[in-house]
C-alpha cells in the first residue's frame, strides 16, 4: 500500500491517501500517528447532536460528523476513518482538524483553537471568537512577510514555550478574497456551496519550533489598540480556545491542562482591538509589526 | 459552619499551587480562580479534606489571630467557595 508521510504539529503522520494541505517528507523513523481506512468502524448509538464519544476507561474517540466521515482515535497513534459522504475536502479538514485534535489530548498534548504568524523568528498566536477576523488578519500578516506558521491549529511544547508549525493553508470565504483582489477561480472550496476557499499552502521556509512571543486576542473596537490581559483572564482565555475543550473533562485531564495553561500563561498576552473591515487592517498589521 | 463539617476541594476542581497562589480550575466551564492571601491560606489547609475545627486550629496556630475572629473569616470565604463549587463539604 502506498503510504504519504508528512510533518504537522511537530509530530510525522503517515496516511493511505494523500493529504494535500500538509508538505510531503520523507523519514526513516516509525510515525508518530497512523491514519488508515477502515470501512467497517462500529459507531455507538449517540444521542442526537452529539458527534463526539469517549471511552473513559481507555480514552479512545469515535466521531460521526454528520454528513461527513466518521473516525476511531487511539492509544494517540492512531486514526481510522470511514470517508462516507461528504467528499475527499471534508474528509480531509475533519482529519486534519478534530481526529488529529484528539490523539494529541490522547498523547497529553493540548491543541489551541488559533492561528500564528512568525514575527523575527517568535511565533505570536492569534485568538478569538469565529468572525473575530482571524483568517483575515493572519493572510494580511502573511503578505506582509510575517510567515503563517499554523492555520485554525497550533500545538505547543509540553512547556508552553515552542510552537511547532500546523497545517499552513489559509482559508478565506469569498468577500475575503474580494477585499484581497483574489479570485475564487482554481481555488479548492473546503466544503461545497459554503463559499469559504482554501488558499495555496503558505511556502515560506519554517524553523522545525519556534518560541512563542505573544498571544493575542482579537476583538472589535472603535479603534486600534493593543492592551496586556491579566494572568487570570489569561488562564481563561487558554480554556475558551482549547480546542475541542470537552476532551479535556471527558479525557480526565483536567490536572495536566491547568498545569499546561499555568506554564502558557507566562508568555504574554495582549487584547487587541480595532474596528471590523479592510480599512484597519494596514494600521493593525503595522502595530503588531512594531510590538513583535 | 459546623465544627464537624469536613471540608475538601470539589472533584470538578483541578488546581495548582504556583508560589504563594492557588489557581483552580472548574473543569465544568472552563473558569479560573486565583487564590492569594489568606484564601490561599486556607485552601493549603483543606487541600487533602479537613475538619473545619481542624481548619481554624490550624490556621490560629500559623497566623496572629484569634479563634473567634478567625472562625468568622473562614466562614465568610468557605460560604463563597462553596456557592462558586469550588470546596464540597460532607
Amino acid at each position: 500500500m502506498t503510504e504519504f508521510t508528512y510533518k504537522v504539529h511537530g509530530l510525522v503522520v503517515s496516511c493511505d491517501r494523500p493529504l494535500s494541505d500538509l508538505d510531503k517528507v520523507t523519514v526513516s523513523a516509525p510515525a508518530d500517528i497512523a491514519v488508515s481506512i477502515d470501512k467497517n468502524l462500529t459507531l455507538p448509538q449517540l444521542p442526537k447532536d452529539v458527534w463526539i464519544d469517549c471511552n473513559a476507561a481507555d480514552q479512545s474517540v469515535l466521531m460521526d460528523i454528520p454528513d461527513g466521515p466518521a473516525f476511531r482515535i487511539f492509544d494517540g497513534t492512531t486514526i481510522q476513518y470511514d470517508p462516507r459522504e461528504g467528499g475527499e475536502n471534508r474528509l480531509r479538514a475533519y482529519l486534519l482538524g478534530r481526529a488529529l485534535g484528539a490523539a494529541l489530548y490522547q498523547q497529553g498534548r493540548f491543541p489551541l483553537h488559533a492561528s500564528a504568524n512568525v514575527f523575527g523568528g517568535g511565533a505570536v498566536l492569534f485568538v478569538g471568537d469565529s468572525g473575530a477576523g482571524k483568517s483575515t488578519l493572519c493572510h494580511a500578516l502573511t503578505l506582509n512577510g510575517a510567515g503563517l506558521v499554523a492555520d485554525d491549529v497550533c500545538v505547543l511544547s509540553p512547556d508552553a514555550t515552542q510552537l511547532f508549525p500546523g497545517v499552513r493553508r489559509p482559508k478565506l470565504w469569498q468577500d475575503t478574497l474580494d477585499e484581497f483582489g483574489l479570485s475564487s477561480g482554481g481555488l479548492d472550496p473546503v466544503e461545497e456551496h459554503q463559499g469559504k476557499y482554501y488558499l495555496p499552502n503558505d511556502t515560506q521556509d519554517m524553523p522545525s519550533s519556534m518560541p512563542v512571543s505573544g498571544v493575542v486576542l482579537l476583538e472589535q473596537g472603535t479603534c486600534v489598540s493593543l492592551s496586556d490581559v491579566s494572568r487570570e483572564d489569561a488562564l481563561g482565555l487558554i480554556a475558551r480556545h482549547s480546542y475541542i475543550y470537552t476532551l479535556i473533562p471527558e479525557m480526565g485531564l483536567g490536572q495536566s491542562f491547568l498545569d499546561f495553561a499555568i506554564k502558557l500563561s507566562n508568555v504574554p498576552f495582549y487584547r487587541l482591538t480595532r474596528p471590523m473591515g479592510f480599512d484597519y487592517l494596514d494600521e493593525t498589521v503595522a502595530l503588531l509589526n512594531q510590538r513583535f | 459552619m459546623d465544627s464537624n463539617s469536613i471540608l475538601s476541594p470539589d472533584p470538578n476542581i483541578a488546581f495548582s499551587q504556583v508560589e504563594d497562589e492557588f489557581i483552580l480550575m472548574s473543569m465544568d466551564n472552563g473558569a479560573f480562580y486565583v487564590l492569594d492571601g489568606s484564601a490561599a491560606a486556607v485552601w493549603g489547609q483543606i487541600q487533602q479534606s479537613k475538619s473545619f475545627s481542624d481548619l481554624v486550629a490550624a490556621l490560629v496556630q500559623e497566623f496572629d489571630v484569634d479563634q473567634a475572629t478567625c472562625e468568622q473569616d473562614c466562614t465568610a470565604l468557605l460560604e463563597d467557595l462553596i456557592a462558586k463549587k469550588l470546596v464540597s463539604v460532607a
